[in-house]
């Protein structure tokens, strides 16, 4: 029984829903099948009711027929009257099936007169009364009864056939005698005996009938009755089933959700059955788990996140500015190209023009073969495309064609190239430069054959061979197994000796691997490398690979590349050849310290620039002392770089109703930029206590005119051949409080301002202050705005309209500064400032900024 | 929770301020607004914030006035400056501050987002960093 049950719980739920639908269905199907037979049974006891009461019905037809046949015989003999005899033979016709027999015969009918009979009862069909009795599911016994009263009835009729004989002879007593005799009762009783034992027999027939029925309607109730006690037991086994495998485990999963939520960490894992709430369950542990797991991890990181951010941020600067500095050294010293998929050239080093001879206009566009050399077999530039277009990366030696005619070697390493999408895009490629190495392998190849082609003249031979190898510039030796056979003469040179035979009684060895320096960092020729002889390493793998030694010589350490060939011939002779390539390596490391040096100087600059900045900082005004003057005011000082071109200056002057404003957009930006603005500084300085020392106006058209001169002659712009070409664009304004009056000048930028919330332009003149080309002479046009009314006045340097965005990126321009003035100019000034800074943040995105900023806004 | 006062004279600015932070999905609210230094002062001392953003050209007190007088009060209370001035006086003079930090206008968000969960992280942890 426990192993049962504790089956039973551990059913899967999928399996047990089909088990409860299969269960439900069942039910469903026996209740159906039950109202289909009670249906059946019901239908055959209407019918057997029926039955029995058209059969009983017959046999009283019979009975009904018999007394009216002995009624009307007997009114006729009595009473004479022929109506009787008439209907004595009407009744004999119906009962025969010769005449018509009346709707409701079996009913009231012969009492009724006969107009009421003729009009109630009309002739129905011709139906003898034995066919309607064999019509009907008489038993064969009491058919039998039935022919036997009916053969019975010809006895009385034939006393009744008598006693009409007798009426029709006028012997009137002789009839009502036969009619009224013991023969006549004798012979009715045959008649009514059989069909008495008749009714009987139906009577007991039927009832039985009636019986079996009825106990088999009881017998279905009880099937019923015991199909829906099932049914509701097994209801409740569900319920309790669902209830322990379902309802149970989720309000515990809920509760320790609520307490995973609540971060509470008692945890009480329990298990209830192997089904899908179960796996359930199991699966919220895991998850619990992991996500504390993460949780953890999360926090641990989130801890260092900012450390990390900040200090990322310093290495990816650092890493950009080193990589900046490798790009530069890698396109002069390394023979680089790019192409894209057709072999079309996008890119070339410096080095890659220098060696090719070809400049870097003509490479460009062009496709690879431009540098192909005729001396190469096509397999190897075949081999070449299978293996990059196939994603790997080729590695060979190819000869190349120069410019001129010429050619050079260079071991090539080919790779193709993604994008971010991992999409080929190309390939690239990097060169060394092995002409040289290449010249000497080839001689060496040729040299045995030349030997051998020359034996006529070996003495010559021997000696042309020792000029041509002490010609170049590198160490070379042939050796047989691991003994050193001969030298060049820049070999022994080298090593400061006289003969190979001495290098052998100097160094202890036959081997120049003796020599090799063995702490030489990775990369570096030993005596044994991976298993191999030093010579035999470098001959198998001479395709593609540089080899390099370091020898030490006296204090310095001497690089060579290295390489490698066997010589024709049975004695299993080789030669190797040393070539020099210190300075190339100290080169590349003198790159290094070049790079460092750049890096220092770099940062030097920087700390330079801040300082400046903290300069230039100094210059600005304080915005404290010119919002006494105004009813509102907003400056935004806004340079591209950390120091700027843009420059304003506010002043008090003589007394404090008038004050001086001016904004200066200098020649350039960033530290040029600078330069000039403290340069305008000065000159402002030295104008401003002129005015401070003197009652004359103030007139800023001529302020600008003085400006104009100073310049020139401060940058000894005045005569043609001065180089120096710097200046200004700014306006100045006046402001007199006390006169409500305010003038204004303006080089080059316009001025806007609003009276009665009209927009007024002033335009600048079309004169800059400083540069070669100004007129020194030059008259300025001079505003002047009576502020009585209420003023709002503008100044601007271009590089607010000029600055680009949009979708298109074209530059913001006056007339959307326009629009944005004519919507802005109401509010106060600081939402003014937001404004300006917003709407042109927004407009700009991702835009880089193109110059400096200044915006200084004034409400009077 | 962060409680935020934001100091700052146009109206503009500070509904920007508030529009931004409400985007980021973390628990921040903003306890006060001042228009000026000098209610600025006052709110603080009312409403104690976990941080201060604040301008720094305002009228009445100024911000730099503003964060000296907080800074009598406490010493580690955090403080964000959202100010379009770009001087590097003004800059170098709140460098020394550990619990200052100096955004410009007009404001990128991600930076602003970054700074903020700086300011948390130290709050939570109670971490003086």
């Amino acid at each position: 029984m426990k192993l049962e049950n504790y089956n039973l719980l551990n059913i899967k739920l999928k399996t047990f829903n089909i088990a409860i639908i299969l269960f439900e269905l069942f039910v469903i199907l026996f209740m159906i099948y039950e109202i289909t037979v009670l249906d059946e049974i019901q239908k055959s006891l209407a019918k057997a009711y029926s039955d029995k009461f058209s059969m009983i019905q017959t046999a009283d037809k019979l009975r009904q027929s018999s007394d009216d046949l002995t009624h009307f015989a007997r009114s006729y003999a009595v009473t004479k009257n022929r109506e009787f005899e008439k209907r004595y033979l009407n009744t004999l016709k119906i009962r025969n099936g010769k005449g018509g027999r009346p709707v409701g015969y079996n009913g009231i009918y012969w009492d009724l007169d006969e107009n009421t009979r003729k009009m109630k009862h009309p002739k129905g069909a011709r139906e003898s009364l034995h066919s309607i009795i064999q019509s009907l599911p008489f038993s064969k016994a009491e058919l039998e009864k039935l022919q036997t009263s009916e053969d019975n009835s010809n006895e009385l009729v034939e006393i009744e056939v008598q006693a009409f004989v007798a009426i029709n002879t006028d012997n009137y007593d002789l009839a009502v005698e036969l009619l009224h005799s013991q023969d006549y009762y004798n012979a009715k009783h045959k008649i009514m005996l059989p069909l008495d034992e008749m009714i009987t027999m139906l009577e007991n027939r039927t009832s039985q009938k009636l019986i079996l029925l009825n106990a088999s309607i009881t017998k279905q109730f009880q099937y019923v009755f015991i199909v829906s006690l099932l049914f509701i037991l097994g209801n409740i086994l569900i319920y309790i089933l669902l209830h322990k495998k379902i309802n149970r485990p989720i309000k515990y999963l809920t509760g320790e959700i609520k307490k995973f939520q609540n971060e509470d960490t008692t945890v009480l894992k329990k298990i209830f059955y192997k089904d899908e709430v179960g796996y359930m369950i199991e699966q919220f542990f895991s998850m619990e788990d992991s996500l504390n797991n993460q949780k953890s991890i999360l926090n641990h990181l989130n801890e260092h996140l900012q450390d990390i951010v900040t200090e990322k941020t310093a290495d990816i600067e650092k890493q950009n500015k080193e990589l900046s500095n490798l790009m530069e050294q890698f396109d002069k010293y390394i023979i680089a190209s790019k192409t894209d998929l057709d072999g079309k050239i996008t890119y070339v080093s410096e080095a890659f023009c220098n060696i090719s001879g070809f400049t870097h206009k003509e490479l460009i566009g062009q496709s690879h073969y431009i540098i192909r050399h005729p001396d190469m077999q096509k397999e190897v530039f075949q081999n070449m495309w299978n293996t990059i277009t196939s994603g790997r990366t080729w590695k060979g030696e190819v000869k190349n064609r120069k410019k001129n005619g010429g050619f050079y070697w260079v071991s090539a390493v080919i790779s193709p190239e993604y994008n971010l999408n991992k999409e080929l895009i190309g390939y690239s490629a990097i060169r060394n430069d092995i002409t040289a190495q290449k010249e000497v392998e080839e001689l060496s190849q040729n040299l045995e054959q030349k030997v051998i082609e020359k034996t006529k003249d070996l003495q010559r031979e021997k000696k042309f061979i020792q000029v041509l190898l002490d010609s170049q510039e590198q160490l070379i030796i042939t050796h047989s197994g691991n003994e050193m056979l001969s030298a060049n003469e820049t070999f022994l040179d080298f090593f400061a000796i006289d003969s190979v035979e001495n290098f052998k009684e100097e160094y202890k060895s036959a081997c120049i691997c003796e020599t090799f320096n063995t702490n030489a960092p990775d990369g570096y020729l030993q005596k044994m490398m991976k298993n191999e002889e030093w010579i035999d390493y470098v001959i198998s793998r001479s395709f593609g690979i540089t080899h390099k030694v370091m020898i030490t010589r006296g204090s310095s350490d001497f690089i060579f590349s290295v390489s490698g060939t066997k010589l024709p011939g049975k004695d299993e002779r080789k030669s190797v050849v040393f070539t020099n390539i210190t300075e190339m390596e100290n080169a590349k490391s003198a790159v290094e310290r070049a790079k460092l040096e750049i890096e220092e100087i770099h940062a030097r600059t920087q700390a330079s620039i801040e300082y400046a900045a903290l300069i230039q900082s100094a210059l600005i005004p304080d915005n404290v002392v010119a919002r006494r003057y105004f009813k509102d005011y907003f400056a935004i000082w806004h340079p591209k770089d950390m120091v700027g071109g843009d420059i304003y200056f506010f002043e008090e002057l003589r007394n404090e109703d008038e004050c001086l404003l001016m904004v200066v957009d200098c020649t350039g930006h960033g530290v040029p930029g600078a330069f000039v603005t403290m340069l305008v500084k000065a000159i402002e300085r030295s104008i401003v206590s002129k005015i401070k020392n003197s009652d004359e106006v103030v007139s800023p058209a001529k302020l600008l005119s003085v400006f104009n001169s100073s310049m020139k002659h401060l940058l000894k712009q005045e005569d043609e051949s001065s180089i120096s070409n710097a200046g200004f664009d700014g306006q100045i304004m006046y402001y007199n409080r006390k006169e409500n009056m305010l003038k204004v000048a303006s080089a080059r930028n316009e001025i806007f301002y609003f009276q009665n919330d009209v927009l007024n332009v002033i335009k600048g003149d079309r004169q800059s202050i400083g540069y070669k080309d100004s007129d020194v002479n030059y008259q300025f046009t001079e505003h002047t705005i009576d502020t009585r009314q209420g003023t709002t006045i503008y100044f601007f340097t271009d590089g607010y309209w000029d600055q680009p965005g949009g979708k298109k990126g074209l530059p913001f321009g006056k007339k959307r500064l326009k629009t944005l003035l004519t919507e802005v100019h109401k509010e106060s000034m600081a939402d003014q400032q937001e404004e300006f800074l917003y709407t042109m943040k927004d407009y700009r995105e991702e835009e880089e900024r193109v110059d400096d900023i200044t915006i200084v806004g004034i409400k009077i | 929770m962060m409680n935020i006062l934001v100091v700052d004279d146009s109206a503009m600015a500070r509904k920007r301020i508030k529009e931004s932070i409400s985007k980021l999905d973390v628990a921040y609210s903003i306890v006060g607004e001042a228009e000026d230094g000098l209610v600025g002062l006052e709110q603080f001392n009312l409403l104690k914030p976990n941080l201060i953003l604040t301008d720094l050209e305002m009228p009445n007190m100024s911000g730099l006035d503003l964060i000296d007088k907080i800074r009598k009060l406490d010493d580690s209370v955090h403080i964000i400056v959202i100010s379009s001035l770009a001087n590097e006086q003004v800059k170098q003079s709140l460098k020394h501050d550990r619990f200052l930090d100096f955004i410009k206008k007009p404001v990128d968000e991600r930076v602003l987002k970054i700074l903020l969960l700086k300011v948390e992280h130290h709050i939570e942890k109670g971490v003086h960093l």
